[in-house]
């Protein structure tokens, strides 16, 4: 009868952890479907749907070249990237979260963003790149983003893998070249520190059709490998001693999800420049919400951190019209009072 | 007994201390006693000393303007920040010789030690000169929302009063004015109507063209409309906003320039700058195909701010656009002509703009 009991309340847990998933899955459809009505230029429900269906489905219907433009080129690909990296953001977030021991960890904990800022910095300030064309300042930002990381990778590798000693090297790589990125600062002109404000803002304004295929390429190799670890970081949560005990290589583990953390966080600061918060608050308000189980809380983290950052962007263009905020801004705004509130709300749950 | 020698040390200090104070008040003496006074740009009445012959200029825009004064004798340090290549020929060659105090003066110690008597500085810099240095400091830049032409002619007239220049200064205002007088008579009268819109695409280092300026004067007083001033309430001056794709595609401008201020093959520190975009990317963009300036391949490079505006830039610039925009009404201006006249009045040399305008590919007639 007890475990009946038991059971039926899993039953529940499990029922109630699937619906918020769902929930969000039709949020985001439908913040996505507002999204693409929404911007300066004003078109009907049914210039939407011809647009679409004439892009995806090729039906050959008359639609203005500039509705076009507009819905399948310019909204649709922001939208789109919003999603994507809102997800990647909150899934890499709630990861490291869990693999550092750490609510404070970030995708960014590692330096990612430190790194990036200073290879933008280098590209727009002195004009050592990487790679030339197009593809200069993000070419530059995800290669610097990689550095920091392979320098607690290695430092983690010379001693003991242990969380603290990461979030130190983390810390010590984030100050190095945020110290590199001030001095080319300082050494700019107004234009060029501008420039570079506005990179590090972040903003998902240059979305294209080229940035999604590549940043979906990397997502569809990384995420599901990031999924697999979900049953260790379950283990883990209960601590690296117990998790050794059931036979969880903890250090082979921490070093997989930070690898592959590291990468989809490179790859989406690259495209858009920083964007703050989603990654350290979404799986923060997930997991107030439905719990610590990794198998639920990163799906439902990395849906909650695409529609808040939709969510946010579509707000961004709104706000000040004509013009627009760089979306980090929002997400910071919004996102930490929620938090905040879920915090004083939920105290007694005491998740960390 | 016990009291005596520490009664004959105060006595010691209290004699010392007089002696320091006395020299030092000799020093000002010097400098400040005699001295003419002058409202600067914080509303402030300040001590100019009667000879002013090492003079600190933190910010670029004040050492174009003392260059154009024939002040350049006076300068002790400058600013390197933003010291255009045109600006290095300035004063027979010497600006790029002078020490460089930082960006915005940021060396206090080395400004100290050059010992200066005039400082210019901004208005929130007044209270770290004053403190650190016994020279007097003038604010030169204005915290209203003064148009980019009375803000030229107040600074003139404060750092011409500041260094005993005010003849050289009313001889530059009128000369400005004669440059300006002959197109802006013309542009103020063209109606709205008759104004093409236009986009000012500004740090194009990201690769994109998405920020922009909602107050950029040379584009009204050449007789264009910037498509951006809808947003001045966010905006000020060279603040810049971020706009979407959507907005320009929106405002559909009939003209789009973009900012360059140094050539490709110039950097101050001697490394290349990259362009990230050039007039051909904007043509090749495809979310603009739609829009006039690049149907009618009206796109253009233009100079913009470094420091604040560079004034000679932002002259020629007024007259470089009100052709680009009326060429039927100013078919016999002489950009290139103007442009010398201008570059020779604040640096002294012959074809200086020709060169600019070949090393920023700016467009020529």
């Amino acid at each position: 009868m007890k475990s009946r009991i038991i059971q039926l309340k899993y039953r529940k847990a499990i029922a109630r952890k699937s619906v918020f998933i769902f929930l969000l899955l039709i949020v985001g459809f439908i913040l996505g479907i507002t999204g693409l009505g929404i911007g300066p230029i004003k078109y009907s429900f049914s210039d939407i749907v011809g647009v679409l269906t004439n892009s995806f489905l090729n039906t050959g219907s008359e639609v203005a070249p500039t509705a076009q433009m507009v819905i399948f080129n310019i909204r649709l690909p922001r939208i789109i990237l919003a999603l994507l990296c809102g997800f990647g953001l909150a899934i890499t977030g709630m990861q490291m979260q869990i693999i550092l021991r750490n609510p404070l960890a970030s995708p960014f904990t590692l330096g990612v963003s430190s790194g990036a800022a200073f290879g933008a910095g280098l590209a727009i300030i002195s004009g050592i790149t990487v790679i030339g064309g197009k593809y200069m300042l993000v070419g530059n930002a995800f290669v610097f983003s990689l550095l920091p990381c392979l320098v607690v990778f290695f430092l983690s590798r010379i001693g003991s893998c242990g969380h603290g000693m990461l979030i130190l090297a983390g810390i010590a790589m984030n100050f190095i070249f945020s110290s590199f990125s001030t001095l080319l600062s300082y050494f700019s002109n107004s234009e060029e520190l501008k420039a570079l404000s506005l990179w590090t803002m972040g903003n998902l304004g240059r979305a294209s059709w080229d940035d999604i295929v590549s940043l979906s390429i990397i997502l569809l190799i990384t995420v599901p490998l990031l999924f697999m670890q979900n049953q260790k970081l379950n283990v883990l949560n209960a601590g690296d001693e117990s998790a050794k005990g059931l036979g969880v290589n903890v250090e082979r583990t921490r070093i997989v999800v930070l690898v592959l953390t590291s990468l989809v966080s490179a790859s989406i600061i690259c495209f858009t420049g920083m964007i703050g918060f989603v990654g350290l608050v979404s799986p923060h308000i997930v997991r107030l919400l439905i719990g610590n189980d990794a198998r639920y809380l990163m799906p439902a983290s990395g849906l909650f951190g695409a529609v808040f950052l939709l969510g946010s962007d579509v707000m961004a263009l709104k706000i000040i019209e004509p013009a627009v905020l760089p979306a980090g801004i929002i997400t910071s705004f919004t996102g930490c009072p929620i938090l905040l509130y879920l915090i004083i709300k939920k105290q007694k749950d005491r998740v960390w | 007994m016990k009291l005596r020698f520490p009664g004959y040390l105060l006595v010691l200090v209290v004699f010392l201390l007089t002696g320091c104070v006395s020299q030092k008040a000799d020093d000002n003496t010097n400098r400040k006693t005699v001295c003419d006074t002058l409202m600067d740009a914080a509303g402030r009445t300040v001590c100019i000393p009667a000879r002013v012959n090492r003079v600190i200029s933190p910010f670029t825009m004040y050492t174009r303007l003392i260059a154009a004064l024939g002040g350049c004798d006076k300068l002790a340090g400058i600013s390197h920040t933003c010291l255009l290549p045109e600006e290095l020929y300035g004063c027979n060659g010497v600006l790029g010789q002078l020490p460089d105090i930082g960006p915005f003066g940021a060396n206090i110690e080395l400004i100290a030690s050059l010992n200066p008597d005039l400082i210019f500085a901004s208005q929130s810099d007044i209270g770290t000169f004053t403190s650190k240095t016994d020279a007097s400091v003038v604010a030169v830049s204005f915290s209203d929302n003064l148009s980019m032409l009375e803000m030229f002619n107040r600074q003139i007239d404060i750092i011409g009063k500041a260094l005993r220049l005010e003849k050289q200064a009313d001889s530059l205002k009128t000369f400005i004015s004669s440059v300006l007088e002959p197109v802006i008579t013309v542009t103020s009268n063209i109606p709205d109507t008759a104004r093409p819109r236009v986009y000012f695409a500004w740090t194009s280092w990201t690769g994109d063209i998405l920020n922009t300026v909602c107050e950029f004067d040379p584009i009204e007083l050449a007789g264009g409309i910037n498509v951006a001033r809808e947003a001045t309430n966010f905006s000020k001056g060279e603040r810049g906003i971020l706009v979407s794709r959507e907005h320009i595609l929106n405002w559909n401008p009939e003209f789009i320039f973009i900012s360059r201020y140094q050539p490709q093959k110039w950097h101050q520190n001697g490394t290349t700058s990259p362009i990230p975009v050039t007039i051909q990317n904007v043509i090749d963009k495809r979310f603009l195909q739609t829009v006039d300036a690049v149907k009618n391949k009206n796109v253009f490079y233009t100079t913009a701010f470094c420091n604040w505006w560079p004034h000679q830039r932002a002259l020629v610039q007024i007259l470089y656009m009100a052709k680009l925009f009326h060429p039927g009404l100013f078919a016999d201006l002489d950009v290139e002509e103007q442009g010398n006249k201008i570059f020779k009045r604040f640096y002294g040399e012959d074809s200086l703009y020709t060169t600019m305008a070949e090393e920023l590919e700016l467009y020529r007639w």
